[in-house]
C-alpha cells in the first residue's frame, strides 16, 4: 500500500518516540520506496503547496518532512541541482534537532550526509555536462563540516551515547568530498579539531568501517604531502626529517587501514594497496606473490618494478617507469616509484659484489662496467658518484679511495638488508 | 537518486547487492585515478574478516621474518646463474681476465 503524507508523518513520529536512528535514516532516504509514493501524491510538489503542512509535527520535523518531499520530487524530475539545494536545507533543519539529542541519531545523520554527498556528485556531473558552474561538492563539504562540529562539541551526553561517536565517520566523508574536488588542504581544520579534542574515544574503539576510511584518507593526505614537499627542495635539505615523518605516517596509516579492512571489500583493499605497496617497497618490504595474486590490476602494474628491483635490472626498471608514465602520474605514483630506482641500483651493485666474490676491494671500473651492461651510458666519474651516493645512503657500507679508484667495502654486511636500514624514508 | 541512477556514483552506494556481484570483472581491469574509496556495506566486523586473521602473532606489516607472510623482507639473492648476471660476469671477465682487479691495473 502506498505511503501517503499523513502515514509518513506518523512513521516519523514513531521513529522519534522510539529513538530508532536506523528507521529514521530509512525514512529520510530519497531512494526509499515511500519517496516515490509521496512524489505521486503531490504531483509536482512546490513549497507554497506544502507549506500548509507546517505544524503537522513538532518543529523542526514538520519542515524536514516537507523538505523530504521536495527532495524526492526534484530527484524524480531529474533536477539534481535543485534536489541538492533542498536536501541541504533538510540537513540544516536536521542539525537543529541533532544538536539537542544524543548518539542514537547518528545513523540518520550519516545517512543524510551520505545522500548530500551523492546528490552533490550528481549535481556537479549534471552541471558540468551543461557547462555550468559546478561547486556542489565543496558546498556539501562545508555543510558536512557543520555536522562534524555538532558531533565533536557534545558535552552533555553520557560517554556511551555521545554524538562524538560520529566524528570519524563524518571526518571521512569530509575528506572524501574534498579529495573529489582536489581541495585536500581544506581538510586541515577538521583534522586539527580532532587532535585538539582530548576526550574523543580512541580510534580503535570506533566501528571498523570508520577506522579504515579515516586511516585511508590520513594516509593519503600524508602520501600526497610527501610528493608536494619535493617541490620545496631547499626546505627539504634544511629539514629532511619532515619527509621522513610524512612518508612514515602514510605508511603506518595505510598499513593499519589495510589490515583492518574487510577482506570482502576488494575495491577498497586494492585502493589502499595501490599506495601502500610502493611505500613498503621503499622500506625493502616486497609484496609476497600471494598478496599480488589477490589483486590482478596491482600485479600487472607493480610486478615489473618488483622483479627489476629483485634482479637489480635498471634498464627494465627504467623501461617500466617510462612505459607507464602517464598512468603512474595520474595515480600520483610516479615520484614514489622513481625513488625506488635507487633500490634497483643497489641491487645491481650488490650483483657486482657477488660476481667479485664478495671482495672487500672492488675497482670503481667494475661498477662502471655493470652500469654499461645495464644500458646506462655514463662516465667513470659519474659511476663513482653513484657509488658515493649509495654509500651515503647506507645502501652499501664502505668508502671510496678516489686516488686508487677503489671501493673499499665492509668485511661484514657490506650490503645490509634493505628492511634493516634505519629510517628508510629519511634519505630517499 | 533512484531515478538519477544513470550517474555513475549513485549506483555504488544505493544498490550494493546487485552491483557487487559484477565487481570481480571490473577488478581485473583497471586502476582508475577517479576511483573512490567506497562506502562499506556493514559498519563493523571482527578480526576473522580481515587480513589480521592471517598474521601468526606478528604485527601488521611486519613481513615474513616478523610473522607476516604477505611481505618479504629477506629477498636478496646470491644466485647469479640467470641471464642478466651471467652477462654482467662475462663483461667483467673480459675487462679483468684474472678476475681480481688490482689498483695498478685500474690506474693505467
Amino acid at each position: 500500500m502506498p505511503v501517503d503524507f499523513s502515514t509518513y508523518i506518523t512513521q516519523l513520529n514513531d521513529a522519534l518516540a522510539q529513538e530508532n536512528g536506523a528507521v529514521l535514516a530509512y525514512l529520510l532516504r530519497p531512494t526509499s520506496p515511500h519517496g516515490k509514493d509521496l512524489v505521486k501524491e503531490f504531483r509536482d510538489a512546490t513549497r507554497p503547496l506544502l507549506n500548509r503542512y507546517k505544524g503537522s509535527m513538532v518543529s523542526p520535523w514538520d519542515e524536514i518532512a516537507i523538505q523530504y518531499v521536495l527532495v524526492c520530487t526534484h530527484v524524480a524530475k531529474r533536477r539534481p541541482g535543485d534536489a541538492f539545494q533542498e536536501h541541504t536545507t533538510l540537513v540544516s533543519q536536521f542539525l537543529r534537532f541533532f544538536q539537542e539529542n544524543r548518539g542514537w541519531t547518528l545513523p540518520a545523520l550519516f545517512s543524510i550526509l551520505r545522500d548530500l554527498r551523492d546528490l552533490a556528485y550528481d549535481a556537479d556531473f549534471h552541471a558540468r555536462y551543461n557547462s555550468q558552474k559546478s561547486d556542489f561538492m565543496e558546498e556539501a563539504a562545508r555543510v558536512i563540516s557543520k555536522a562534524f562540529t555538532h558531533c565533536i562539541t557534545d558535552r552533555m551526553s553520557p560517554p556511551d551515547q555521545s554524538r562524538k561517536w560520529g566524528v570519524y565517520y563524518v571526518a571521512g566523508l569530509i575528506m572524501k568530498s574534498y579529495f573529489k574536488v582536489k581541495r585536500i588542504s581544506l581538510s586541515k581544520n577538521i583534522l586539527r579539531a580532532l587532535q585538539a579534542n582530548a576526550d574523543i574515544p580512541p580510534l580503535s574503539a570506533f566501528p571498523r568501517s570508520h577506522q579504515v576510511t579515516y586511516r585511508y584518507y590520513i594516509g593519503m593526505i600524508n602520501f600526497l604531502n610527501e610528493d608536494y614537499t619535493n617541490v620545496h627542495y631547499t626546505f627539504l635539505i634544511l629539514f629532511p626529517p619532515v619527509r621522513l615523518t610524512v612518508a612514515f605516517k602514510a605508511e603506518q596509516e595505510l598499513t593499519l587501514a589495510f589490515y583492518h579492512c574487510h577482506v570482502g571489500a576488494d575495491a577498497n583493499q586494492k585502493r589502499i594497496l595501490t599506495y601502500l605497496i610502493p611505500l613498503r617497497i621503499l622500506k625493502g618490504h616486497l609484496p609476497a606473490e600471494e598478496l599480488l595474486q589477490r589483486f590482478p590490476a596491482l600485479k600487472e602494474l607493480l610486478s615489473p618494478f618488483i622483479s627489476a628491483i629483485r634482479q637489480g635490472d635498471i634498464a627494465a626498471f627504467d623501461r617500466t617507469l617510462e612505459n607507464n608514465e602517464r598512468r603512474l602520474v595520474e595515480l600520483n605514483l610516479w615520484l614514489t616509484l622513481e625513488k625506488a630506482r635507487e633500490l634497483c641500483m643497489r641491487g645491481l651493485f650488490r650483483r657486482v659484489w657477488i660476481v667479485a666474490e664478495k671482495s672487500t676491494r672492488i675497482p670503481i671500473s667494475m661498477f662502471h662496467c655493470s652500469l654499461r651492461v645495464s644500458g646506462i651510458d655514463v662516465t667513470q666519474e659519474e659511476a663513482e658518484c653513484f657509488v658515493a651516493n649509495m654509500i651515503y645512503k647506507k645502501f652499501m657500507l664502505g668508502y671510496i679511495s678516489h686516488e686508487k679508484q677503489m671501493v673499499v667495502l665492509a668485511a661484514n654486511n657490506a650490503f645490509p638488508r634493505l628492511a634493516d636500514r634505519q629510517a628508510p624514508f629519511a634519505l630517499m | 537518486m533512484s531515478s538519477s541512477s544513470s550517474a555513475p556514483k549513485a549506483n555504488e552506494e544505493s544498490k550494493p547487492v546487485d552491483q557487487q556481484k559484477q565487481e570481480p570483472l571490473a577488478q581485473l581491469g583497471m586502476l582508475e585515478e577517479d576511483d573512490e574509496f567506497e562506502e562499506f556495506e556493514v559498519a563493523d566486523w571482527d578480526d576473522s574478516q580481515t587480513d589480521l586473521a592471517h598474521l601468526s602473532g606478528g604485527a601488521p606489516g611486519a613481513a615474513k621474518t616478523g610473522g607476516d607472510k604477505l611481505w618479504e623482507d629477506n629477498w636478496d639473492d646470491d644466485d647469479i646463474e640467470e641471464e642478466f648476471s651471467v652477462q654482467l660476469r662475462n663483461e667483467l671477465a673480459k675487462m679483468n681476465p684474472k678476475g681480481g682487479a688490482t689498483a695498478e691495473t685500474m690506474e693505467q
